[in-house]
């Protein structure tokens, strides 16, 4: 008797050269941790994954953890040729939890993102940045990621999680364990310069490839895997 | 819901015939809309034409969808879920619906005999079962993540048999898969489906195939079409091709 066959559904990442590197896009539905230093182009990665979306007609959620209003989103992501303002509050809504992250326990946060969730239905989800919530909320941080991931696994969507780490962390541990894939993006100085990094530690269901790979960020494309690498 | 996906509802009851016939109407979508076409159906059949319905979960757990359905305003008294998927979720998530479950996921061929088993028997389900006008797999392809193709052809040989043989009111089968994801399941549900309407990426309807009655050699096709209207109750000349 045969198995059945392997065929992950895939969406594509909208990060020129990172589909290559994956088999052909993130497992759908997934979730996958883009984690690193301040400057490592994460939240640039996550925009463009939602404006790469867009394009094809996914809807898209940007879920903010910040606090911050959307018209300052916005100002950065314009400098960007990829970010059409014309996709805001419709192929790509933004969403504020960062208001309520201080007030509400751990299962009402939840229930704030189920609720956006099923009233948006994206088939793309970004949380920007997950690490902050831990450093916020009163109850057990692993046990919201821990539901957290599972119920965003079994919405239609990829999400992608954004994490920032600390000096000599490499990532985020208490959220990685719960996720499909973890996406590192590094920061390294050589000589007078500091160049940038990808590399895929993680990504459930895909042979991906290992070993760091050259990025360069683009006002065109944003996040670019240089290919000449690979 | 947007003006597209109310397009689709219309859409929907134009080209199924409740009542008439049971059998299977397939529709075919991209993976990423899987769960939007689900929620437009069950829109059409339980928020448009009151229908009672049985919604088999096995992609994720009922609750994702009941939460879905009442956020979107769509009553869903006259929905029972049977959750096939529910015991291996780990999940927090709760749910406040009528549900019955199952013991997992694997061995679905037995799920025939849950459903078609249950005519008769002195059970809430079996009550709901017996006056449903329609029944929902979220997804069938999501079953071969737990099932040989072989046991899943069995499973919808078995259904569409008790369908024809064991029931007394006519049951529409509605299941939504992605084409290019399955090959080999989309082609046999083709064979097997009333009606076959593939979607476009903007939810427009690109093509309606319906079955054209049974040739000689037995064998059947689906014929592409836009308004042909299925009259025979076709399910009956399918069981007993199979039998």
């Amino acid at each position: 008797m045969k198995m059945p066959p392997n065929v992950f559904p895939r969406l594509s990442s909208g990060i020129p050269g990172l589909d290559d590197m994956i088999e052909g896009g993130f497992p759908f539905p997934s979730v996958v941790l883009v984690a690193g230093s301040a400057g490592a182009g994460k939240t640039t990665f996550a925009q463009k994954f939602l404006f790469a979306g867009a394009d094809k007609g996914e809807q898209g959620l940007f879920i903010s953890t910040l606090s911050e209003p959307a018209q300052w989103m916005l100002r950065y992501t314009r400098q960007f040729e990829f970010a059409k303002p014309e996709y805001y509050g419709k192929e790509v809504v933004y969403y504020d939890l960062g208001t309520e992250l201080r007030k509400r326990s751990g299962d009402e946060i939840l229930d704030l993102i189920d609720h956006k969730v099923a009233e948006v239905m994206p088939q793309r989800i970004v949380i920007d940045p997950i690490t902050v919530v831990g450093t916020m909320m009163k109850d057990d941080w692993r046990v919201f990621a821990f539901d957290l991931t599972t119920r965003l696994k079994n919405w239609q969507a990829v999400t992608i999680l954004t994490g920032e780490v600390r000096p000599g962390e490499l990532y985020p541990a208490e959220i990685s364990y719960a996720v499909d894939g973890v996406v590192l993006l590094m920061l390294s100085d050589e000589g007078d310069a500091r160049r940038k990094y990808i590399e895929v530690l993680k990504m459930r269901g895909t042979n991906h490839l290992t070993g760091k790979q050259s990025v360069d960020i683009t006002r065109k494309d944003g996040v670019v895997v240089l290919k000449a690498r690979f | 819901m947007n003006e597209r996906d109310l397009r689709l509802v219309h859409t929907i009851q134009r080209e199924i015939q409740y009542g008439s016939a049971s059998g299977i109407y397939l529709f075919t979508t991209k993976y990423t809309n899987l769960v939007r076409v689900n929620l437009v159906v069950l829109k059409a059949e339980l928020g448009e034409k009151h229908m009672r319905g049985v919604m088999v979960t096995v992609d994720r757990p009922h609750q994702y969808l009941s939460h879905l359905l009442q956020l979107h305003g769509i009553d869903q008294t006259d929905l029972t879920f049977v959750d096939a998927v529910s015991n291996h979720a780990s999940d927090t998530k709760k749910g406040g619906v009528a549900t019955e479950f199952q013991n997992g996921p694997f061995n679905i061929e037995t799920l025939p005999d849950f459903l078609i088993g249950s005519v008769g028997a002195v059970t809430s389900f079996a009550k709901d079962f017996s006056r449903a006008d329609f029944m929902m797999i979220d997804n069938i392809a999501a079953m071969l993540v737990f099932n040989h193709m072989e046991n899943l052809k069995m499973f919808l040989k078995t259904y569409i048999q008790a369908l024809a043989t064991r029931r007394t009111k006519p049951l529409t089968t509605v299941l939504v898969m992605d084409k290019t994801q399955y090959p080999e399941l989309y082609e046999y549900l083709t064979g097997l489906a009333l009606k076959t309407v593939d979607l476009a990426d903007d939810m427009t309807v690109r093509e309606v195939r319906s079955l054209s009655p049974s040739p000689p050699d037995g064998r059947h096709d689906a014929q592409p079409s836009t308004s042909e209207v299925v009259g025979l109750d076709k399910s009956v000349l399918i069981a007993r091709e199979l039998m």
